[in-house]
């Protein structure tokens, strides 16, 4: 079977909301600083960013649950977003991570730089084998993370924390150690596509975790799959979607790259449905050649 | 049923703006700390604001809202420019103010001054005020105990004594120093090198769960707080 329509040029949608989300949570970093030195803006609100990071509101579910208190500088807006977005990943996965989360989209604008210096080789710089172990790291840290927290009734993960830097790397407040990770994920997208969402990202951890359930899931169809492998090139998260029919690895970002969409050459081929896709062995059908 | 692509962005916007919205319109949505004091559990004040519970962060605007105080007594009594920007000056703006003093004039300062002004329950300790503070207190409440009133004399301070070296002073602590404040845990000051003997020796009892903050715990124990935190600056203290 022949590709049936070739690939869309221009900025895709998503790109789009990548950009709408990374400008308001700059706008409000920005926002914040300068109310904090005296300048008032008009219409903005004074907001911290730990107050819009739906991860705060992870880490303080311990210190509710036993104070009814959170945990310093987290309030109910990060939980009330945790929801929200938990409610998102059921739906769709985790969205949040490829559409909407502002460390995410840096990394990936970074990338396009390393793609065009790296070529082939970019993203595909580890060994297979250490790659997947080192894929697991994050929930090492999102546990570490929980229990420090928890443990201390402190923010501590902020002197860690590259999207907090990323933000505020102007003000003086940042850890260092936070500085050096945040350069540390820049010039690692050089490398490779969204390495601390790859290998440290708690939250994209947790989140992760909801591509086996989420009820919208990316499935490819053997039938009119032509085995191109386009859409295991087009993976940032380097998964093999052609070799699966319903993808519920826990690194997928939702991101809708592989899709019939995007790279997928053929129509209705990859596609994001809540119905499940039978393996071929289940239906008898098997992929076709290039 | 299939999601296209160009339907994300509108369930993503649906679904956190929507929510934010509902969020909002229930009076979930916060995204800054409730400036609502604790409340007296017990006696003839119950249900009414505790002084003892002013936060650091509170401004004066703040501390005048909740405790029905005018805000030019505020700024009169901590000896503070009439012009001053009573919804920016947080009541800890005091320690920097009057760093150049011997004896510390800060929230701790301000929740005395509240309590004695108001006629509320409270825990005398070695917190001083300036003399403005006093001498208000003083004319707003003829009615004053004797213990109130010797307490009074004793730790008023003439804040004019000295002129101050600069309006501000640097915040900035040495490497690894801790300041106990208001948000300070109990896991803070473990890592700060006390040992949980040394804190319970402090405490008179046990201490709680690690990430519980000192100044709640006294709070709920009815132990003052600026004593607990003296002490346990000097055990900090090389």
């Amino acid at each position: 079977m022949k590709p049936a329509k070739s690939l869309k040029k221009g900025w895709p949608i998503r790109t789009w909301v990548q950009l709408v989300f990374f400008a308001w949570i700059a706008v409000l970093a920005v926002g914040k600083g300068l109310a904090e030195a005296g300048v008032d803006i008009p219409f903005l609100p004074e907001v911290s960013l730990h107050a819009v990071c739906p991860f705060g509101g992870v880490v303080t579910l311990y210190n509710l649950a036993t104070l009814g208190r959170y945990v310093q500088k987290i309030h109910a807006s990060a939980v009330v977003l945790m929801a929200l977005v938990f409610g998102l990943a059921v739906l769709l996965g985790p969205v949040f991570c490829g559409w909407v989360c502002p460390l995410g989209s840096i990394q990936e604008w970074i990338g396009k730089i390393g793609r065009k210096l790296l070529g082939k080789r970019y993203n595909r710089v580890l060994l297979p084998r250490t790659d997947r172990v080192l894929r697991y790291a994050r929930y090492l840290v999102l546990v570490w993370v929980v229990y420090v927290t928890a443990r201390s009734g402190s923010l501590i993960f902020s002197d860690f924390d590259p999207y907090y830097a990323l933000f505020h790397f102007w003000t003086g407040e940042v850890a260092p150690t936070a500085l050096v990770i945040l350069g540390l994920t820049l010039a690692g997208s050089l490398l490779t596509e969204r390495p601390w969402c790859k290998y440290a990202c708690p939250y994209g951890a947790l989140l992760g975790l909801f591509n086996k359930i989420r009820l919208f899931k990316v499935r490819r169809r053997p039938a009119s799959c032509i085995n191109c492998k386009l859409c295991d090139r087009a993976c940032p998260m380097n998964i093999s979607v052609s070799t699966d029919t319903n993808i519920t690895d826990h690194q997928c970002i939702s991101c809708y790259a592989c899709t019939s969409e995007n790279a997928c050459p053929v129509p209705d081929t990859v596609v994001v449905e809540t119905r499940a896709v039978k393996r071929p062995a289940e239906s008898g059908q098997t992929g076709g050649s290039l | 049923m299939r999601l296209r692509q160009k339907f994300v962005p509108i369930v993503i916007f649906a679904v956190l703006l929507g929510g934010i919205g509902l969020a909002k319109l229930t009076g979930v949505w916060a995204t800054t700390t409730n400036r609502n004091p604790a409340r007296y559990n017990s006696g003839s004040f119950a249900g009414q604001y505790n002084p003892a519970d002013i936060r650091g962060s509170y401004t004066f605007t703040d501390v005048a809202r909740l405790f029905g105080i005018d805000e030019q007594v505020l700024l009169s009594a901590f000896a503070l420019p009439a012009d001053t920007d009573t919804s920016q000056y947080r009541t800890r703006d005091l320690e920097a103010r009057y760093a150049y003093l011997d004896q510390e004039i800060g929230n701790e300062s301000v929740q005395v001054f509240v309590a004695l002004y108001k006629q509320l329950p409270v825990v005398l300790d070695d917190t001083v005020l300036p003399e403005q503070a006093v001498d208000l207190i003083r004319g707003a409440n003829p009615d004053l105990t004797q213990e109130q009133r010797d307490w009074l004399q004793a730790h008023e301070v003439d804040v004019s004594s000295v002129s101050p070296p600069a309006e501000t002073v640097s915040s900035t602590h040495a490497a690894g120093e801790i300041q106990i404040n208001g948000k300070t845990t109990f896991q803070n000051l473990l890592d700060a090198g006390l040992s949980r003997q040394q804190i319970e020796s402090v405490l008179g009892q046990a201490m709680p769960a690690t990430n519980q903050t000192v100044k709640d715990f006294c709070l709920a124990e009815n132990l003052p707080f600026s004593d607990v935190k003296n002490a346990l600056m000097v055990l900090l203290s090389p």
